[in-house]
């Protein structure tokens, strides 16, 4: 096993794949930019290297720099957690030749599911079923707009390298096109360094459900469920759930058996995700294949007693996975609620310095953070800060206890979008378990409010605490008066004056 | 001792009086007098009322208080009597502002969507601001005529960063 492996990745997941390292007994090793030399994750680490300035593109993404980084510090193997370089072949492929261990899937199998009309082919050859689309990507938008008029009105627009909503657009009509495919493009570029978007039919009342693959290099393959991820804005996941509420039992099996064949059609090793969209039919069909650790790993984690991040080192260390399709014993329901730095109503981003920390605590409570008191949250990065996940013996009491970990959450100094999760937790559809993702677009209940006396004792605690300063002030000015002059004798002696 | 506290716009006068030890009698805007145990730590308050128990996180957010009980998430600030006198005087805090779009956060500006003498209505696209991998669009607050703008595609701007004035249509 390694003794030591760096963590290409900042934010949250750094700090989750360090914390697994040190139950392995391995020693974690951060990378960071300039801006992050004080974040979460590197104090987190053993060791750390500064690998360039604030701009992702100059440091996070400098494949030298980690490599370099891996060199100077020992490291023996390298998780690139999600984002950033984790899809990146290239990348992989030189981890590899430099003789570190990669914890990760192998470079082809990245490339193959990294290009979405490469993936659809190479899945569609093992019998697959994919959303009715185009199988090529798109550069001339007048091409575009036949193209999307071929497959139909309403379309997706998705970036061909893309992930994590960005580069993505729906579009109702043709009215809308035009200018969709500009942003998705430039949005895909800036994010990617790649423009070409591909176009897909937009499958109506859809449900984003996703299997939890996990394989081996000696030709196991498992599948650890599904996660339910059709709470979004803007094609962005904000709570996760597993079990699904919506699927049923034969659905989840032949998903399951699916997914597994669409791993083995790329030769996948290590873990990765197969994401789907369900129409209300319960007919699923392949939307992509994410060949890293997923953001919502926790929910899987909490439901089937299995540490992802581990399996994933010990694959990568060659080691045969220890138990079968038969030993998993999925137990209770399991909620994760992504705090994201920004407005839950505007939806505009909030970075700053972070001046106040409460986490929740108690029974059936996981918190993933990537910030804590004294954090800033850079601009240049993610939005995401945080991951509460909640666990229950069945739904309605993981929802409960999500709402009360919720409630104890204090995030102070940006603004987050805590609010929106307890509209959502208290969501007749989201409660009942009946919701695709359209949830977002539709009225949520109102925003918690106070209870009863709290504004006032907090207006209470405030105005005592601004007298008790201004006391302490106004002391410290009466007892500061002129130096004595033995004590200004003394000064002077001590100073050659 | 009295003091002011400011929350979106709306004062509450709140007076309090030391009993000793960590007693006072507090007294909020037109409510009774009432006594609280107050322990205070940075960041920190913990309120006894009687048999309520209220826990409170506070943070500082620019020169105004976040504040965070069970419920409450809230961000307020607070004023001597004197400098809120001043500020009432002044016509309070709000200065307008509803005829410049600005960017809410920083970020880099993708594109600006008009030109100086666009009319524009209400809820338009202005500009589109890049900040945390995504792109903001920010819409006018007015009807009105564009009558400056102030960035260019690819500027990076500060948060609060005047992007375009426009003039309300009424005095156009």
């Amino acid at each position: 096993m390694f003794e030591r492996v760096l963590v290409a990745n900042r934010g949250e997941i750094a700090v989750r794949i360090m914390r697994t390292l040190r139950d392995m007994g391995i020693s974690p090793v951060a990378v960071c930019s300039e801006a992050d030399r004080h974040a979460l994750h590197v104090r987190h680490a053993d060791q750390v290297v500064c690998v360039g300035p604030e701009a992702s593109s100059q440091s996070y993404l400098v494949v030298d720099a980690i490599l370099d980084a891996a060199r100077r510090t020992g490291a023996q193997a390298i998780h690139p957690g999600y984002g950033f370089l984790s899809e990146n072949a290239e990348f992989a492929r030189r981890v590899i030749d430099a003789g570190i261990g990669w914890i990760g899937p192998p470079p082809n199998a990245i490339e193959t599911m990294g290009d979405k009309l490469l993936a659809r082919q190479t899945v569609e050859a093992a019998q697959v079923p994919v959303v009715p689309g185009v199988s090529r990507p798109i550069t001339d938008p007048e091409a575009a707009l036949e193209l999307a008029r071929s497959v139909g009105f309403p379309v997706m627009l998705k970036a061909s390298a893309g992930g994590g909503g960005k580069g993505m657009r729906l579009v109702h009509d043709e009215a809308g096109f035009g200018p969709a495919l500009g942003a998705a493009q430039r949005e895909a570029a800036a994010a990617f360094g790649n423009d070409a978007v591909y176009v897909e039919k937009f499958i109506t009342e859809p449900h984003h459900v996703e299997i939890q693959v996990l394989c081996d290099e000696h030709g196991n393959a498992l599948a650890l469920g599904e996660r339910e991820c059709s709470v979004q804005r803007r094609h962005q996941k904000v709570i996760e759930e597993c079990p699904s509420p919506f699927i049923t039992d034969a659905t989840r099996k032949a998903m399951c058996d699916v997914a597994i064949s669409a791993a083995k059609a790329c030769r996948y090793v290590g873990a990765g995700t197969v994401e789907f969209l369900v129409g209300g039919d319960q007919q699923f069909y392949f939307l992509e294949m994410n060949t890293r650790l997923q953001v919502e790993h926790p929910v899987t984690e909490l439901v089937y007693g299995v540490d992802l991040v581990e399996q994933q080192v010990r694959v990568a260390a060659g080691e045969p996975l220890s138990f079968g399709n038969a030993d998993l014993a999925p137990r209770g329901h399991a909620i994760e609620c992504r705090l994201y730095a920004e407005d839950p109503e505007t939806y505009l981003p909030s970075p700053g310095r972070i001046t106040g920390v409460r986490w929740p605590q108690g029974p059936g409570v996981r918190v993933d953070a990537g910030v804590d008191v004294h954090s800033t949250v850079p601009m240049a990065y993610d939005p995401m800060i945080a991951k509460i996940c909640t666990w229950g013996r069945d739904r309605a009491q993981a929802i409960r206890r999500m709402r009360r970990a919720l409630d104890e959450t204090a995030i102070l100094g940006i603004t987050t979008n805590l609010a929106l999760h307890h509209r959502v937790l208290t969501h007749e559809s989201f409660v009942a378990g009946r919701y695709d993702t359209g949830l977002l677009n539709t009225s949520l209940p109102p925003a918690r409010g106070e209870e009863d006396g709290e504004k006032d004792a907090a207006l209470a605690a405030l105005a005592i605490a601004r007298y008790e300063a201004d006391r302490r002030r106004s002391v410290e000015n009466l007892t500061r008066r002129e130096p004595s002059p033995w004590a200004q004798q003394g000064r002077n002696t001590v100073l050659g004056h | 001792m009295r003091y002011v506290i400011e929350e979106s716009g709306k004062s509450v006068p709140v007076e309090v009086h030391p009993l000793g030890g960590d007693r006072y009698r507090v007294k909020v805007g037109d409510g009774p007098a009432q006594v609280v145990d107050a322990l205070l730590d940075d960041g920190y308050a913990h309120i006894l009322q009687g048999a309520a128990s209220f826990s409170i996180e506070s943070g500082a957010r620019g020169d105004a208080v976040h504040v965070r009980g069970r419920g409450l998430n809230a961000e307020f600030l607070v004023l001597d009597a004197r400098t809120a006198r001043r500020r009432a005087q002044k016509g309070g805090a709000a200065g307008g502002g509803a005829n410049i779009v600005r960017s809410p956060m920083p970020g880099r500006v993708v594109d600006v969507l008009v030109a100086e003498g666009d009319t524009v209505t209400a809820g338009q696209g202005i500009a589109i601001v890049e900040a945390m991998k995504m792109e903001n669009e920010l819409r006018a607050e007015i009807d009105g005529v564009v009558s400056q703008i102030h960035v260019r595609a690819d500027d990076r701007v500060d948060g609060n960063a005047e992007l375009v004035t426009l003039t309300p249509t009424a005095e156009a």
